[in-house]
């Protein structure tokens, strides 16, 4: 799968994606490298943890990558919970959410890994 | 040298894809927090060329960054460009109140990010050269302006000193005594400085008032052209004397045109004036060019009612004195000529000051 067929599949906006990194290796590097991290894990602690501030934080810059890589769904997935937790404790469960933005994720990483 | 460029933001990624698009213009620095960017800030304060800074950021956000530097007055100096995910219209006005230059919101277009940081880099540049060359320009007005004031003062002196000498020419020849001269300074002050308090549309600046009380003390000066014979007889003078004794006004104004080049325009000219209309009236009957009503200048106008006041309340060779209210009287009542009626108002207003005078 090359880089645009990536997007078609996750939803995002390949030529906005190279309209903000300029070259296409640019993106598969950062592609990789977003794969390679570990946000998602972060975001999962913190919720265990209760520590809302660095859910709050992590979900945030999750949610900021996501926009700069053109990762739409993840984007938006992450964008919903951020707002939970915005003010510190949210007000409703949001297991359901946080399942959500794993789900995603896990998905998006597994395409990824899938760019040749 | 590339110009120093700070990006602050606590995802690496972020900080990698703008070091990336930056670093072909701009040594980029990173910073991943507040606190790191205002370290970074302080050290490289002299060479950065502007900051990239995100808002949400873990140990120091960005606005407790603006909030430092703004106490520093470092935001007039550095560009700030803000870049962030938190999109609202509030935090943006927030951010412009600070006065940072630019607010870009994630996700952003690589291409466009490298353009507005090359503007607002430009511009800042601009900014400080403009300042620099502003107080370069400051600086060498001041001196200028110095030097200006320097001038002027010497000028000022050498107006005063010519007058001087003119004045101690026409005492030496017992033309007039130097008190007259002196008296006819001090009403002339009066009546100035009463003709810029009750008529403001004549525009009479104190300036004006310091040039025509210096110049008043030679409103007699044409008298050394005039033979002994006639300015000193007791007498009635014939009508081919008086012919000749009218003359001093306009001897008087060859003697001032003669110092050219040496005293000030202004001191020239308020010296010509007065030396040569001091003895017009309002209603044309003066002389030597029978000018009338305001055609006469004002400073003529004040010293001549100055004069005749001044000659009336003391003898003179060819009559006594009359005490201040005769005199005021008479001046009023037209016996002495017609003076313009705002004049005359001044004249009757200030007669306790012009009265002190002689005390």
């Amino acid at each position: 799968m090359n880089v645009k067929e990536f997007y078609l599949q996750t939803g995002g906006n390949y030529e906005e994606v190279l309209g903000r990194l300029i070259k296409e290796e640019r993106i598969v590097k950062y592609l990789r490298k977003f794969a390679d991290g570990n946000d998602c894990k972060l975001i999962c602690e913190a919720f265990e943890n209760r520590d809302y501030e660095a859910a709050f934080r992590n979900v945030h810059n999750l949610k900021g990558v996501a926009l700069n890589l053109g990762l739409t769904n993840l984007q938006l997935a992450a964008s919903d919970l951020c707002e939970e937790v915005r003010n510190g404790a949210p007000n409703k469960d949001v297991s359901g959410m946080i399942e959500n933005v794993v789900k995603v994720y896990t998905s998006d990483v597994e395409a990824i890994g899938r760019i040749e | 040298m590339k110009a120093k460029i700070l990006v602050v933001d606590d995802v690496d990624l972020n900080r990698e894809i703008l070091n990336e698009i930056l670093s072909d213009d701009y040594e980029v620095l990173e910073a991943s927090n507040g606190e790191e960017a205002l370290e970074i800030i302080n050290r490289e304060e002299d060479n950065l060329a502007g900051v990239l800074l995100d808002l949400q950021m873990p140990v120091m956000n960005g606005f407790e960054v603006l909030e430092s530097m703004k106490r520093k007055g470092m935001l007039k100096r550095i560009p700030i460009i803000i870049i962030t995910a938190e999109g609202s219209i509030e935090n943006e006005r927030h951010c412009y109140d600070y006065g940072v230059m630019e607010f870009i919101r994630k996700p952003f277009d690589g291409i466009l990010v490298k353009l507005r940081v090359g503007n607002v880099v430009a511009l800042n540049v601009y900014k400080n050269h403009l300042e620099d060359k502003v107080a370069e320009q400051t600086d060498e007005l001041q001196v200028q302006n110095r030097r200006l004031k320097e001038q002027a003062e010497k000028l000022a002196s050498s107006n005063q000193r010519i007058i001087e000498i003119l004045g101690n020419v026409v005492e030496s020849r017992n033309l007039e005594s130097g008190q007259h001269v002196q008296r006819v300074k001090k009403y002339t002050e009066i009546l100035a400085r009463t003709m810029m308090e009750n008529y403001p549309e004549y525009t009479i600046s104190q300036e004006y008032i310091d040039v025509i009380v210096a110049a008043s003390a030679l409103h007699d000066v044409g008298k050394v052209a005039i033979p002994d014979s006639i300015l000193l007889k007791p007498g009635k003078l014939t009508k081919e004397e008086f012919d000749i004794m009218k003359t001093h006004t306009t001897e008087g104004c060859k003697l001032i045109q003669n110092i050219e080049d040496v005293w000030s325009e202004e001191y020239e000219r308020a010296c010509y004036e007065i030396c040569r209309h001091h003895h017009e009236r309002f209603d044309g009957r003066g002389y030597p060019d029978g000018l009338g009503g305001d055609e006469i200048p004002l400073a003529a106008q004040i010293v001549s009612i100055a004069d005749v006041y001044d000659a009336l309340v003391h003898e003179r060779v060819y009559k006594d004195a009359y005490s201040s209210g005769e005199a005021f009287r008479m001046i009023i009542s037209g016996e002495c000529g017609v003076f313009s009626p705002k004049l005359l108002e001044c004249f009757i207003d200030a007669r306790y000051q012009l009265e002190e005078v002689n005390d």
